[in-house]
């Protein structure tokens, strides 16, 4: 070959390297890692964005194992004792004891602090931003994509509800910010923050259907009945009675829910997804039960054969006592054992499977967490009622449950009633993650301040020890954010 | 005439044409005279020529001639210099001998690869050091890296396990990496392949260099600083090590034999005292300490006795995991060079057996090399490097021995046959195949376009895949059979195109220009298949099980592309004043369309003051002198393949959650994926966000150095010192927690490397004594430190409470965060009281008081109890000394070289002594001591014990813990790393000529090679060399062996 030949070839080789769409040559998008820039493209990418909502809120209230719980029943007069790591000091509200920032595997750190909360809000406000762009009309219908979105804005107001009554003020973002553009935002103002909510509850209300796509799906995706109970709720949060009450008349007329039978079929509704249910945390399907949760440490043989001592949550027997006085209660006899002992147990979670690793036996636990119900809305009815003065009117779903439980109809007084059906919901609604919000409402609406032992006082009530002060980790990297006034002092 | 043959292939062809056909036969005459010439055919000066036997001598002129009256009719002629291999030839019956000398290693007239080209190393202007492979060759070793310790100044090479064919720590000028437990791996270029090693995947931390024969290897170059590394640009920033195979040499076929046989002989481990005296040792100190009652009812059953069978049993719990282990390596090739093609086939085998039962390394390795000649102009040439390697693990759950240091088990229990196979891994049913193929091959033409200008087209191609079927039944275990099957594949193609020009502008203007283009693709291909509870007899892979929690499996590709310009210009003017300037751009498919083009340029100059009129007289003193200096910037890929794209993630997991079999899901796992039967998808919240502005780190390195030789070469110094800054290291830093992720990914912490490297090689005998010593010192310096940190300046923390690590300013890498013991209370007066609570100091996490005999540790912000937040900077991980030093002694046909090695200023976490103490020490020794091997390990050398009658003692007492005494993050456990190894002793002895050319061979060579024959240590470790990367030390990792091998070599 003469050398001017290979010189054309080589700058013809090289020239084409050169000039053959560099660009195109350097542009890798990935192949197995999903990521954002292929996303949101169709039906199904929606419909699994959505169920990513859900299990961010899953994993939110699973925090620790036992957020949902550790908020909303381990600060009550149900324990007495609390035998799992920072348990105890949660359940006395020693809320602002130190923890090393290296020790994040603490619960009283991950339980103090929000991002749980924020993914969920972030994935919902992407799916509200991201489905609207989807072309539905291969395979699917509108209704469908409405309800998608529906499902996201009733995540995204349940999750800034949750986290309002927690911590009362807390940033607001309703927009997904890409992270590396995000500013540091302060805590926004309660009522700000549960505008909100109801803002994208009104939004959603319409989008959503009032049954289900399909009957998997009961109790675990929101429908219009979900919104209207967390509207309910809301309301009652913030004691505009006049409001929850038309929203829980909204469940109640429209919601197609009915009671579960308490003598026969009780502790079916913790299984999840009985007629009664109306808002549940799904964790009762294959492979997404639960190890380490409420059920374990609530437990013990038979009801759950790895332990044969005591159960590591010890219930209050005194609080038992005063608040079963009537012993012939379907919901004392059907979901408690061992009640005489120093060791009673509650068996509304003793839904266990085996399975064996490590030559260990692992029991597994099938249970929703029950969020909203029938039985919860009902007697929401009746307190908002009674708050209302509507005395007669109130008896009136405070009995059907009463009665549901075998018994008899409510004869104290007027004066009593507001309490009466705070004590029912403490009966009815006994480990279902209400008890503490339920004393608040108490202390706020009739000054009765009935946390248990030395928790709360009401002049500590009265300085808003009833929210959780945040991690000092969150205020290390964010100055913006200021301590829960209660527990500045002492953090 | 030289000047007509400035090219350089054709040079050395005609050279060697020129060599052949010196007249060798001629007339019998007593005065003969000639031409040295080196083997470039430069006329070599100054070289020693002597009779043989006699001290009739002579000295070569400038012009390399030399004239010599001979005494006897058959005599023999040796030719001496330094820097070349010194050669001999008969005289007789001859007039004209003319001589070419090869180089010999460390000279300066060698020619050093930096990139793409060659240059001569006198005039180079970079910081570059050499290795012959001759001189670590038939070490007993799988792979290059371990070989190379202590050879080169600011090389550093450590062992993290001494299993065959594992992995290395390897930094040139210590490391930059800022992740805990990352290293900076140079990039290795292997025959013009760029072998990325930090783009190769393995199933059980395998090396992947253990796939190239050592002993195939003719140098290594260095590049250390950036003028030398730039032309690598993106991927340079941690180094470069360029590996050139052995190459046919010019003549008849050659064919090589070698082979070497040897042992591993049993890794020394902890000393305990078993059986009877075991049992004594332990209740005397019970005695002597222990309360009454404690003694009457908590007692062990095992310890009770003293007629106990049991305590016949002497049990070697270590002894059952060890062996002395075979290792084997054959060489084989046949090579030919001649004018129109050359060509070289060789084959190595190696073998190392563990010297953990159940360990092994097994390698095959084919190569081939190609080279044509079809015209003048143009050559081709390909080189094939096939890797095949086999290992075994033992268990395979990357652990030695199934007990660690915390519990380890007393000697009381006997072992029963099946329990010693399952525990060593040499149970017939476990089944642990690990493969690696490798393929390295190129193809290159080379084309000379017009005079001086050549072009040359480089394509690569280089496969990975490693290969892993595991099987461990049972019995082994979790009583749950579990296989896997593992695949990493890596492919990645690259071709380079480029220009070299060479002229010349009056003679003493040379300049070299190079000017090229390359594109570059990597592909990764994983695939992961795992099965559990396989209950057919005899299957041993993932078969027949239903899809379930049971099996699961999933598969990965990803790919990247680089596209990189580069040039390079060379001046030089009467080899005097040199100038080297280089300049190359990357882009890589990795970041966003704005970030993805970086620039990476460099510059250096030198001075060869020995070429200066006045140092010319003193030329017999100061043989060389030169000094360089040069800048540049280098470049390093920090992120994933996709780093600028936010990944998606299927993790449904939450807290506690389980699949139906009670396999624990935690949160950000992706052992579940579905919510309520639903596939979910939403981005990764649990790892940092991924940022679009990402780009490369970049480096900026200053090096300024020295090559001094003096008295003709006979001391040769090199010094330089650098300053290596490292900008835009990506790291996780926090963002607002509202964006439901934790940390963001950017480039955001520098760090500084910043040392001074020495290298002194002597001839420490005249060039006239038969016994020839010569010796490399090499030793290097180096510090690194952070420069800059987000949020102004904070420190960062790593790691568990207990084994804190922190970036901070001004402070090495990973400084360690401990308490500052200063000694131990004697009595209980000596424990501190606060003076307000009148309670004594307390332990914070036990909330417990201190006492007599706890270690007394210091109340740094004097709130009388002992946190985290009293922990003191005090250690780092990182070498500040690294070297070596080679003597090499020579007599007639004997060779013997010596190696020791060193590290010093390194501090590591003695995880194994604070776990021998947790064990010893315990609170309940009672019932402990039973079970556990506890004070009957050996402790700590020579210290003493706190006890109620010895109250000054350096170690805190053994009986009570109420305080967590043994904690490791106390500075009791920041020990001193340091040490000095005796790394390799070569003996060899070459068969004379007269006796080899009888059996028609042209060499024959035995020798002997002795490895890590002793170690000296500060610390209450077996090994310092064996820790972690983070400086962490657990005691249960793979002893490095001592080796011996006898081999023999032969070529015809």
């Amino acid at each position: 070959m003469k050398s001017s030949k290979i010189f054309i070839t080589a700058t013809i080789c090289i020239g084409s390297l050169l000039f053959a769409s560099c660009k195109k040559f350097l542009d890798q998008e990935p192949i197995s890692n999903p990521a954002e820039v292929n996303y949101w493209k169709t039906a199904s990418d929606a419909e699994s964005g959505v169920a990513g909502c859900y299990a961010l809120l899953r994993t939110a209230l699973n925090n620790k194992t036992i957020a949902y719980y550790a908020y909303g029943d381990l600060p009550t007069d149900q324990f007495s004792a609390v035998g799992s790591e920072d348990g105890q000091d949660i359940s006395n509200l020693n809320l602002s004891i130190g923890v090393p920032a290296s020790a994040d595997y603490r619960p009283m750190y991950g339980l103090r602090r929000w991002d749980n909360f924020y993914r969920a809000i972030d994935q919902a406000s992407s799916s509200i931003r991201n489905i609207p762009k989807i072309d539905f009309t291969t395979g699917q219908n509108g209704a469908t994509k409405n309800s998608l979105i529906g499902e996201a804005y009733f995540v995204r107001a349940f999750s800034y509800f949750y986290m309002s009554r927690v911590w009362g003020d807390v940033p607001l973002v309703t927009t997904a910010v890409a992270a590396e553009n995000a500013v540091n935002l302060p805590r926004a103002s309660k009522e700000a923050v549960m505008a909100q909510c109801i803002s994208d509850l009104k939004a959603a209300i319409p989008l959503l259907q009032y049954g289900y796509s399909s009957t998997t799906n009961r109790a675990i995706r929101a429908n219009r009945g979900a919104a209207w109970a967390l509207l309910a709720h809301i309301y009652a949060w913030q004691q505009n009675y006049t409001e929850c009450l038309a929203a829980t008349d909204s469940v109640i007329t429209r919601g197609q829910y009915s009671l579960v039978n308490r003598a026969s079929n009780y502790l079916s509704i913790y299984r999840g997804q009985s007629s009664e249910g109306i808002f549940e945390i799904s964790m009762n399907a294959q492979n997404e039960g639960a190890i380490n949760g409420i059920a374990r440490y609530t437990t013990k043989a038979p009801y759950n054969t790895t332990n044969n001592g005591n159960a590591l949550y010890t219930l209050n027997t005194t609080t038992l006592t005063e608040l079963y006085s009537d012993t012939t209660d379907l919901r004392r006899k059907n979901s408690f054992a061992f009640l005489g002992t120093t060791d009673p147990i509650c068996i509304k979670y003793a839904n266990f499977q085996y399975s064996t690793q490590n030559n260990i036996v692992i029991p597994i636990a099938y249970n929703n967490i029950i969020v909203f119900r029938l039985a919860d809305i009902k007697l929401l009815q009746a307190e908002a009622l009674a708050a209302l003065n509507r005395f007669t009117e109130a008896k009136a779903p405070l009995n059907e449950i009463r009665n549901a439980a075998g018994l008899l109809a409510y004869d104290g007084t007027d004066d009593n009633l507001f309490k009466a059906i705070i004590d029912e919901r403490g009966r009815e609604l006994f480990l279902e993650g209400h008890r503490y919000y339920d004393l608040v409402r108490l202390a706020k609406v009739k000054q009765i301040y009935a946390f248990g032992g030395t928790r709360m006082s009401e002049s500590q009530f009265l300085r808003g020890k009833y929210y959780w002060p945040v991690d000092p980790t969150l205020i290390a990297l964010n100055s913006l954010i200021t301590q829960t006034p209660y527990w500045a002092s002492s953090m | 005439m030289k000047q007509n043959f400035t090219k350089p292939i054709l040079k050395m062809v005609l050279g060697v044409i020129f060599y052949l056909l010196i007249p060798w036969s001629a007339f019998a005459q007593n005065k003969i005279s000639g031409t040295v010439v080196d083997n470039k055919n430069n006329p070599l000066p100054g070289v020693s020529v002597f009779e043989k036997g006699t001290k009739n001598g002579t000295t070569s002129n400038g012009d390399g001639k030399f004239s010599i009256t001979l005494t006897k009719p058959d005599a023999i002629i040796t030719f001496r210099m330094v820097g070349y291999l010194a050669k001999e030839l008969p005289a007789a019956g001859k007039s004209v001998l003319n001589m070419k000398l090869e180089d010999d290693n460390q000279s300066l007239s060698e020619v050093v690869l930096i990139g793409y080209q060659t240059i001569e190393r006198k005039k180079s202007s970079s910081a570059i050091s050499s290795i012959k492979g001759k001189d670590f060759q038939n070490t007993p070793y799988a792979s290059v890296d371990a070989m190379l310790q202590g050879r080169v100044a600011g090389l550093a090479v450590m062992s993290t396990t001494g299993e065959p064919g594992a992995n290395n720590i390897v930094n040139i000028r210590g490391s930059s990496s800022v992740n805990l437990g990352g290293t900076s791996s140079p990039l290795y270029v292997i025959d013009n392949v760029v072998y990325d090693v930090n783009d190769m995947q393995s199933s059980a931390g395998s090396n992947p260099l253990a796939v190239i024969n050592p002993n195939d290897i003719e140098t290594i170059d260095v590049l250390k600083d950036a003028s030398a590394s730039a032309i690598y640009g993106s991927r340079a920033a941690n180094g470069v090590i360029i590996v050139t195979t052995k190459r046919p040499k010019l003549g008849i076929p050659q064919i090589r034999l070698s082979s070497y046989y040897g042992m591993s002989g049993k890794p020394s481990l902890r000393s305990v005292i078993t059986g009877a005296s075991e049992r004594r040792l332990k209740m005397d100190y019970l005695y002597g300490q222990g309360t009454y009652d404690r003694l009457q009812a908590g007692l062990s059953q095992i310890l009770t006795d003293s007629l106990n069978v049991a305590f016949n049993n002497n049990t070697d719990w270590q002894g059952l995991f060890t062996q002395n282990a075979g290792i084997y390596n054959i060489d084989a090739s046949i090579s030919a060079a001649e004018d129109k093609y050359s060509y070289k086939f060789a084959v190595n085998k190696y073998y190392e057996e563990g010297v953990y039962k159940g360990y092994d390394f097994d390698r095959l390795t084919p190569s081939l090399f190609l080279m044509v000649k079809p015209s003048k102009a143009i050559s081709v040439n390909t080189n094939i490097i096939y890797g095949n390697s086999k290992a075994k693990h033992g268990m395979g759950t990357g652990a030695v021995s199934p007990f660690i240091t915390w519990g380890f088990p007393s000697s009381f229990f006997k072992v029963r046959e099946l329990e010693e196979q399952l525990y060593s891994g040499t149970y017939d049913e476990l089944r642990d195949d690990d493969r690696n193929t490798s393929l390295v091959a190129n193809v290159q033409l080379n084309a000379t376009l017009a005079k001086n200008l050549l072009f040359t087209s480089n394509y690569s191609y280089n496969t990975q895949n490693n290969t892993r079927n595991y099987f461990m039944p049972g019995v082994l275990g979790d009583g749950i059979s579990r296989a896997f099957t593992e695949i990493l594949q890596s492919r990645t193609w690259e071709t380079t195109n480029y220009l070299t020009y060479n002229f010349k502008v009056k003679e003493d203007h040379s300049f070299s220009a190079l000017i090229g283009q390359g594109a570059e693709r990597a592909t990764r291909n994983n695939s992961f298949v795992q099965g559990r509870n396989i209950t057919i007899a005899g299957v041993k892979t993932v078969q027949g099980l239903a899809p379930g929690a049971d099996l699961s499996g999933n598969s990965y590709t990803g790919q990247r592309s680089k596209l990189s310009y580069f040039a390079r210009l060379s001046y030089d003017y009467k080899s005097k004043y040199l100038l080297q300037a280089s300049y190359r751009r990357d882009a890589s498919s990795r970041y966003s369309v704005d970030n993805r083009w970086a620039s990476f340029p460099s510059v250096s100059l030198g001075w060869v003051l020995s070429e200066e009129e006045f140092l010319k007289p003193m030329k017999d003193v100061v043989s060389f002198f030169k000094i360089r200096g040069s800048y540049g910037l280098t470049g390093q890929d920090p992120g994933d393949f996709y780093a600028q794209y936010t990944t998606l993630t299927s993790a449904a997991d939450y807290d506690g959650s389980g699949l139906a079999n009670g396999i624990a899901g935690d949160r950000g796992q992706q052992n579940i994926t579905t919510y309520n039967g639903t596939q979910v998808a939403y981005p990764f919240y649990y790892g940092p966000a991924a940022s679009s502005t990402i780009k490369w780190e970049t480096n900026k390195q200053f090096n300024i150095g020295a090559d001094i030789s003096f008295f003709k070469d006979r001391i040769m110094l090199t010094g330089d010192y650098y300053v290596r800054d490292t900008y835009d290291q990506v790291l996780a830093i926090p963002v607002p927690v509202t964006t439901g992720y934790t940390t963001l990914l950017a480039n955001i912490v520098s760090t500084r490397n910043t040392g001074v490297e020495l290298t002194l090689n002597t001839r420490n005998l005249g060039s006239a004594s038969k016994l020839q010593w010569s010796t490399n010192f090499n030793i290097a310096y180096n510090k690194n430190y952070v420069i800059k940190l987000p949020n102004n300046g904070r420190e960062i923390t790593y790691g568990p409470p207990w084994l804190q690590q922190s970036l901070s300013l001004g402070l090495p890498l990973f400084y360690y965060k401990a308490w500052e013991q200063t000694g131990v209370y004697a009595t209980l007066a000596d424990v501190p009281v606060d003076p307000l609570t009148g309670d004594r100091l307390k332990n914070g996490a036990t909330n417990q008081f201190y006492g007599a005999g706890d270690p007394a540790l210091k109340d740094m912000n004097g709130d009388y109890i002992i946190n985290d937040s009293d922990k003191i900077n005090s250690g780092s991980p990182n070498p500040k000394y690294t070297g070596g030093m080679t003597n090499t002694f020579s007599y007639k046909n004997f060779s013997l070289s010596v190696l020791t090695t060193f590290v010093a200023g390194r501090q590591l976490r003695n995880g194994y002594l604070s776990d021998l103490l947790q064990d010893a020490g315990t609170d309940d020794p009672y019932y402990r001591w039973g079970v556990s091997s506890g004070p009957a390990t050996h402790l700590t050398e020579g210290k003493t014990f706190w006890s109620p009658s010895n109250t000054n003692a350096e170690v805190a007492g053994l009986v009570r813990n109420t305080v967590d005494k043994w904690n490791i993050g106390s500075s009791a456990f920041v020990q001193n790393a340091s040490f000095i190894r005796v790394k390799s002793i070569q003996l060899s002895y070459s068969l004379p000529q007269s006796i080899v050319k009888k059996f028609r061979m042209q060499g024959f060579r035995i020798y002997s090679v002795a490895d890590n024959l002793y170690l000296k240590k500060y610390a209450d470790v077996p090994d310092p060399e064996l820790i972690e990367a983070t400086g962490y030390y657990n005691g249960n990792t793979y002893s490095l062996p001592k080796k011996i091998t006898f081999g023999l070599e032969a070529t015809f």
